[in-house]
């Protein structure tokens, strides 16, 4: 469980988040969702460490985190990853090795058996064919599948996805989608996404959170957000270029 | 005339006080370099405690930074030793003292010019590549992708390289060395015409085991250094492309300094 204590954190001027409170509870799929530069991205980093709040607390699974150091921060990350909006696949690696790489360095497993099991997470994300490939000789979203399956290798409790499905098409979309509710659903994992892809949102999340002007607007499921009658909700859902929400 | 007077002061003042502010803020910046890689530094020390290093980024850092640099140091020694021989020809010549040119060439490229200048060279190949490939890494999140996988991004891609780099300009040194002797030999053979024999003897007879360790020591140094400058401008990067071409700037400038002031610190303390 990952818990937001009136958690604040600006940039210069610009406040991005303001005294949010959020629990996101385990087993579930979460989708945060908002206008761009709402801090959506700040607020999955203040639970891995990459960020820290101005003020407020955050916990993870009920021990505070807030005051972490970097080495305290490790074993906190092994149990949720968060696999980030662009591809950071190491470009001197081929894929394979990019996958094997945590287990390897973990020394879970030898390197030999690191390399077969790190073609069997990229065959769930259907890029085994290309496992021998560097990461500048495939797409941008072949890249981010195959950091979402590097980031499987870790076994994480919690997987915090940002923007998964932007920019793939709508069948390497729909796999990312079946992937995500297969972690939450058959896995039990905690699954945190940071996304705009409406059609992967209403299919897929538990729950919603919806941020503007740098506070928690609506945190509800699916369909308390179809049948909201707040007008900034609404424009959102519907994708109108007019209307009350400001960006 | 009266109003002339305290605005002409005020003009001076400021521009007094600018300039006062800009070396506080120079030396302020200078501080905070030489503080971040003395801290660099010693986590790299810790680091290595236990030596647990990776085998394949060790490898691959060894290949890279030893292994490709060999062509560029084999010809930076050879011209090197041949210029020592060249520029002395004139006063041997002229003196009859060939027997010396040995001698004269051993002692300046062991202990000063080849490990000087196969430094500067390293630096400018591989240290440079070094900070642009870690400012990469950087701008594009791969250090906190590293993190985030659980993996201290100084024990992975620092360690191996800061070992590479202080292994592999030792042996550069040893190589560049050879070459340079040989460089030596051939360009006075065919500018002089001094005989192989007379040279390689005065080379031996110099006994210059003290000079030669000394530039090893050099190698080790500047390795260090090198590689605590290209690391630490790397981590630093801010502000994508331009950034990484700022700190590739910045780095090879530094290292070039830092090769400079430890040699001379070697120098006075090996004398």
């Amino acid at each position: 469980m990952i818990e937001y204590r009136g958690v604040s954190r600006s940039f210069g001027p610009k406040v991005v988040l303001d005294r949010v409170d959020l629990v996101i509870r385990d087993r579930e799929i979460t989708y945060v969702i908002g206008a761009s530069g709402t801090g959506k991205s700040v607020l999955v980093k203040h639970a891995v460490g990459l960020l820290s709040p101005d003020s407020g607390r955050v916990l993870v699974d009920g021990t505070d985190v807030t005051d972490f150091t970097e080495d305290q921060w490790r074993p906190v990350r092994r149990r949720c990853v968060l696999v980030f909006q662009a591809s950071t696949l190491f470009d001197s690696m081929t894929l394979r090795d990019n996958v094997a790489l945590p287990m390897r360095i973990h020394g879970k497993v030898p390197r030999h058996e690191a390399r077969d099991l790190a073609t069997g997470y990229l065959e769930a994300v259907g890029l085994a064919s290309k496992a021998d490939m560097m990461p500048a000789e495939v797409a941008p979203s072949e890249r981010k599948q195959v950091s979402i399956a590097r980031a499987l290798t870790l076994s994480p409790e919690c997987l915090i996805l940002d923007e998964p499905t932007t920019g793939l098409d709508v069948v390497a979309g729909a796999m990312v989608d079946r992937l995500i509710a297969h972690l939450a659903r058959d896995l039990g994992k905690t699954v945190i996404v940071v996304s705009h892809d409406l059609r992967s949102i209403f299919g897929v999340a538990d729950r919603i959170v919806f941020l503007y002007k740098a506070a928690v607007r609506l945190d509800g499921p699916p369909a308390a957000f179809r049948a909201s009658t707040d007008p900034v909700v609404r424009q959102f859902v519907g994708g109108e270029p007019t209307g009350p929400m400001e960006t | 005339m009266t109003d002339a007077g305290p605005k002409t002061a005020t003009i001076a003042g400021d521009a007094g006080g600018g300039a006062v502010r800009r070396t506080g803020r120079a030396l302020l910046d200078a501080c905070d370099v030489v503080g971040g890689m003395t801290l660099l530094q010693w986590r790299i020390l810790r680091a290595m405690i236990p030596p647990t290093f990776d085998y394949d980024e060790s490898l691959r850092q060894l290949y890279k930074v030893g292994v490709l640099s060999v062509g560029v140091v084999v010809a930076t020694a050879l011209f090197t030793g041949a210029i020592m021989v060249v520029q002395t020809g004139g006063y041997v010549r002229s003196t009859g003292t060939t027997s010396l040119v040995g001698w004269a060439t051993a002692t300046a490229v062991l202990t000063e010019v080849g490990p000087v200048l196969i430094g500067l060279m390293f630096s400018g190949r591989v240290g440079a590549n070094n900070t642009a490939e870690l400012g990469t890494m950087k701008v594009t999140d791969q250090l906190d992708a590293l993190r985030l996988l659980g993996i201290d991004p100084i024990r992975y891609l620092i360690v191996p390289r800061f070992l590479a780099m202080l292994i592999m300009l030792v042996l550069l040194t040893c190589i560049g060395d050879v070459f340079a002797l040989l460089g030596g030999a051939t360009a006075g053979r065919v500018v002089l015409g001094i005989d192989f024999r007379v040279y390689w003897q005065s080379v031996i007879e110099s006994h210059l085991l003290d000079e030669f360790l000394m530039g090893l020591l050099k190698g080790f140094v500047f390795g260090g250094a090198i590689s605590i400058v290209s690391c630490y401008w790397g981590l630093r990067v801010e502000g994508g492309a331009v950034g990484v071409g700022r700190a590739v700037n910045n780095s090879v400038v530094t290292a070039a300094i830092a090769i400079f002031v430890t040699n001379f610190v070697v120098s006075v303390l090996w004398s």
